[in-house]
């Protein structure tokens, strides 16, 4: 059936979810790669994994963890969705997908649940598309369970859930409920997540060797059966650990992902990745590029502005808007980022009546900009000018990274170039500073 | 009893109306949000004074509750939830039975660790809470969220305000004395929504509220369009405590005996409207008349008199109404040329004249004398009215049994097509109700059940459960091929026997 955007006000106010990433079919989903000067953003990504999608070439390394940055919002989890397609199609990657928010608690996100979910959810892929293991495969897991329970339980009662998982039967399904019981355990029990975590971070290289050996197994069925050849790994929700956690897992326990020999992207927040606490372990070249409006000569970029302007109407019906220099007047003041377009289409859905028209783009513009009014300082305003002024020299200091942490400051070509958002440009706080700007 | 969408808006507009008036636009955003807006949302809310913030809560209430949304209050601080832990676990229970669930955050309760602690469970909250979470803080515990926890303040549904008006940035308070943006809108039709009218009267009484030296001459005008407003949205208390306690007074203080005798009859309109005749009467001969004939104003006192002639006929005095509008308003016009006028006071006499039983004369006054005027005007309301009123003088002579039929048909067509356009759902529904009744009459069975479609439809926007059961009965009798039990009345009463 023909998709057709909501047609009255009312109808596109109840559609609007930010937190909603869009599957690879939904047809609200705008092809954004020219606008965000991200055509090559795919190639490189699936060249690291080995397969060049030009030729088909394929020759893929045998341990690679690839971090992919981008702003809050500003459509990672989307846009890997249509990579994920892209790769799967290519029958060179069997793509599991791992939602760390849907498996896991964040409080305290650690990477012993992040690798346990991640074995889980392989196997769930696997047994839903009607793939075996034999024992010999699951063996080597289901010793380091047995081994790491016996020494749990010599020192205190076990979870039902875990319980319930070493009592269950063989095969993938077994292992399933296994893994299911661990990953609840960690998600509910506070207290037991840490002796967990401690007991696995005793025994870790027996568990990544194991783990290790059942994504071969796993990889070696499904070259059999020509449905691919690497298992590839997608883990979604790590960009939204919290600071701490973001640390400990990217940085200090880097080397236990990398102990894991297999390909998967872990998507990531953009302020680590110029933070410089990286150190150079985990893959950090991929960015996913902020839609342009224009180059950074100031040049309007038709692509971005045609991918806004689309994205915004599989949102809302054209006829909602009284003009075509209304939605380009909230295409503008989106400053490219997806969210932020969506955020303003919002506002101007609460406030209107009937339709978008100019009044009606212009509140919801100066309501966006009091909502930065909350947390910007004038210090900031003073940087936000200064990088405005000179947009190549954006500062990698931490009150640049909060800046662009809280998209006060939007960056464009992976970084090359920096400018404040349009909304925060409009408030009287950056208008002074720009009156009264920084010394070169 | 669930309220139709138009009933529910109008008490939106009314709770939001009620706020000091710096509170309404974003009261709006709110409660559109709440009542519109995606079941899971997480709304932030800066109101730190806790009066307001009662004030506020009571009015949003009020709505929801009339929109069917049952509401939570959680309280945060104290024993029940002194941590988010607890929190989050009330969360989930209120979650369970409100579809709206106000939480009331103390000042400082929200530092960085707690908002560090409510960040890395919203998660599971979103999860477990499927329903919309309104936050009450203050600007520093939003600012907090904001630079502590960038990715849950990315996380937002949205962010309402409602300060007092002294701690307002940038208010009129604060801005140089400028009336420009309080120009009075130019008289005539007011074509402005429910809703912008609304936003209007807080515009203009956060206007009043920063200028209270402003200066009468300014105020005057403002005054008036406050007063009009008022009327419009069929506030009549609201609009009697203005017209009487700062309208007039302003008029008196200075030394305006005509804007205070208008204001009086503004007065009059109201009380007449309610019912309150016998004032209304004393109003119109001991206030107003006697200023205009001591002005001279001529015109004005004909209006006055008309007025009065309306008044009269509501008591059933109809001679004494028909002598004033033949004898003394209708004169006056015609020397005036004021041919607008004229033909509604010849209207007011073709009713007096309907009400006595004398319909030929009264058709032939619609007919020849109004209606003529009106299409020279493009009055396209008058027009819509004439006819409708020419259909039903038609019906009550009997017409449709003597092949008067299509006539009947065709003005009650006209005045339907004309109905639109102007904005009057309830009229629509009401019109077009009586039209597939003579259709349906005329045996025209699927343009019956058209203009019964459309009827519908208008009624249910205006929440007329009434004209909707009506037009149930008359689709059955259409359906069933009763056309002779169908029976046209003027009074509109019975459709179907």
């Amino acid at each position: 059936m023909t998709y057709r955007p909501p047609a009255s006000i009312l109808e596109v106010l109840q559609k609007v979810e930010y937190e909603e990433a869009l599957a690879a079919d939904d047809p609200r989903y705008v092809e954004t790669q020219a606008a965000r000067g991200s055509q090559l953003t795919f190639q490189r990504l699936a060249r690291k994994f080995g397969w060049d999608p030009a030729s088909n070439a394929f020759l893929a390394p045998n341990n690679k963890h690839v971090l992919f940055f981008g702003h809050i919002g500003s459509g990672k989890t989307t846009e890997l969705r249509q990579y994920a397609r892209k790769l799967n199609d290519s029958k060179r990657f069997y793509v599991v997908e791992v939602d760390v928010l849907l498996k896991l608690d964040r409080n305290n996100l650690q990477y012993a649940e992040a690798l346990m979910a991640m074995a889980e959810t392989l196997l769930e892929r696997m047994h839903g598309d009607g793939y075996a293991l034999d024992e010999e495969a699951l063996k080597p897991v289901r010793d380091w369970f047995a081994a790491a329970v016996t020494t749990r339980s010599s020192q205190r009662e076990l979870s039902a859930e875990i319980k319930a998982g070493m009592q269950a039967g063989g095969g993938i399904p077994g292992l399933i409920k296994l893994f299911g019981g661990f990953t609840t355990a960690f998600k509910t029990g506070a207290s037991q997540k840490s002796e967990w975590r401690q007991e696995i971070r005793n025994r870790f290289t027996t568990l990544a060797t194991a783990f290790s050996q059942l994504i071969r197994a796993a990889e070696a069925e499904l070259s059999r059966c020509g449905r691919a050849e690497r298992v590839l790994f997608l883990v979604d929700g790590t960009d939204k650990m919290r600071g701490e956690d973001t640390q400990q897992f990217f940085v200090l326990d880097a080397e236990q992902l990398l102990a894991i020999e297999t390909l998967a992207i872990y998507t990531a927040p953009l302020h680590l990745k110029y933070d410089g606490r990286l150190g150079g372990k985990l893959d950090a070249d991929i960015v996913l590029p902020m839609i342009k409006l224009c180059e950074r000569d100031g040049g309007r970029c038709d692509a971005g502005w045609q991918a806004l302007t689309e994205l915004l109407l599989r949102r809302a019906d054209r006829h909602l808007f009284a003009s075509d220099d209304d939605i380009a007047d909230l295409v503008k003041h989106s400053g490219g980022h997806p969210r932020e377009l969506l955020r303003l289409l919002k506002l101007c859905c609460e406030v209107a009546d009937e339709g978008i028209d100019h009044a009606v783009v212009q509140r919801a513009i100066a309501q966006l900009a009091a909502e930065y009014r909350y947390f910007l300082r004038p210090d900031e305003y003073r940087l936000l000018v200064a990088i405005d002024n000179n947009p190549a020299q954006g500062g990698n200091d931490e009150a640049a990274q909060g800046l662009l942490h809280r998209l006060a400051l939007l960056q464009y070509n992976d970084g090359t170039w920096r400018c404040s958002h349009p909304v925060v440009r409009t408030l009287e706080g950056y208008k002074l500073a720009a009156a009264d700007p920084l010394p070169a | 009893m669930a309220r139709s969408s138009f009933e529910i808006e109008r008490i939106r507009l009314d709770a939001a109306r009620s706020l000091p008036a710096q509170c309404f636009d974003d009261f709006l955003r709110l409660s559109q949000s709440l009542l519109h807006g995606p079941v899971f949302q997480w709304l932030l809310v800066d109101a730190p004074h806790e009066l307001l913030r009662k004030e506020v809560m009571a009015a949003l209430e009020r709505v929801l509750r009339a929109a069917g949304l049952s509401v939570d209050r959680l309280p945060l601080g104290g024993s029940r939830i002194p941590d988010v832990a607890a929190l989050e676990i009330r969360l989930l229970k209120s979650a369970r039975a409100a579809s709206v669930v106000q939480v009331i955050v103390p000042l400082g309760w929200f530092d960085a660790a707690r908002w560090d602690a409510f960040n890395v469970r919203r998660e599971r909250i979103a999860a477990g809470a499927r329903t919309r979470l309104v936050f009450w803080l203050d600007a520093e515990a939003i600012a907090l969220a904001s630079r502590g926890a960038p990715d849950l303040w990315a996380w937002r549904s949205g962010v309402y305000a409602f300060l007092p008006r002294d701690s307002l940035p940038g208010t009129t308070m604060t801005m140089p004395f400028s009336a420009a943006n309080l120009a009075p809108r130019p008289e005539g039709s007011d074509n402005r929504s429910m809703a912008e009218r609304n936003r209007r009267i807080a515009e203009i009484r956060g206007w009043l509220d920063g200028h209270p030296d402003a200066p009468d001459d300014i105020l005057a005008g403002v005054f008036d369009e406050l007063g009009r407003l008022l009327v419009d949205l069929g506030d009549y208390d609201a609009a009697l405590i203005h017209f009487r306690e700062r309208e007039l007074p302003l008029h008196q203080r200075r030394g305006g005996e005509h804007d205070a005798a208008v204001t009086q009859g503004k007065i009059g309109d109201i009380l007449m409207a309610r019912g309150q005749l016998d004032e209304a009467l004393r109003i119109r001969k001991e206030e107003q008349l006697p200023v205009y004939e001591r002005l001279g104003d001529v015109r004005a006192k004909a209006v006055t008199q008309g007025k009065i002639g309306d008044i009269l006929m509501a008591r059933g005095q109809l001679d004494e109404a028909l002598r004033i509008l033949g004898d003394e308003v209708l004169p006056t016009f015609e020397r005036l040329g004021d041919v607008r006028a004229k033909a509604v006071t010849q209207g007011k006499i073709g009713d007096i004249l309907m009400a006595r039983g004398q319909l030929d004369e009264a058709l032939r006054i619609r007919k020849e004398e109004e209606l003529p005027v009106y299409e020279r005007l493009g009055d396209i309301e008058s027009i819509a009215h004439v006819r409708y009123s020419m259909a039903q003088i038609r019906l009550q002579r009997g017409d449709h049994e003597r092949d008067g039929l299509q006539e009947i048909c065709e003005d009650m067509a006209q005045a339907f097509a004309l109905l639109p356009t102007l904005g009057r759902p309830h009229g629509l529904g009401v019109v077009g109700l009586r039209l597939a009744e003579v259709l349906a009459m005329r045996g025209l069975k699927d343009e019956a059940l058209v203009a019964l479609d459309e009827a519908v439809a208008a009624s249910k926007g205006v929440g007329d459960t009434a004209g909707v059961a009506k037009a149930d009965n008359l689709r059955r009798a259409i359906a069933g091929d009763i056309s002779s039990s169908i029976t046209p009345r003027p009074d509109g009463q019975n459709h179907a026997q």
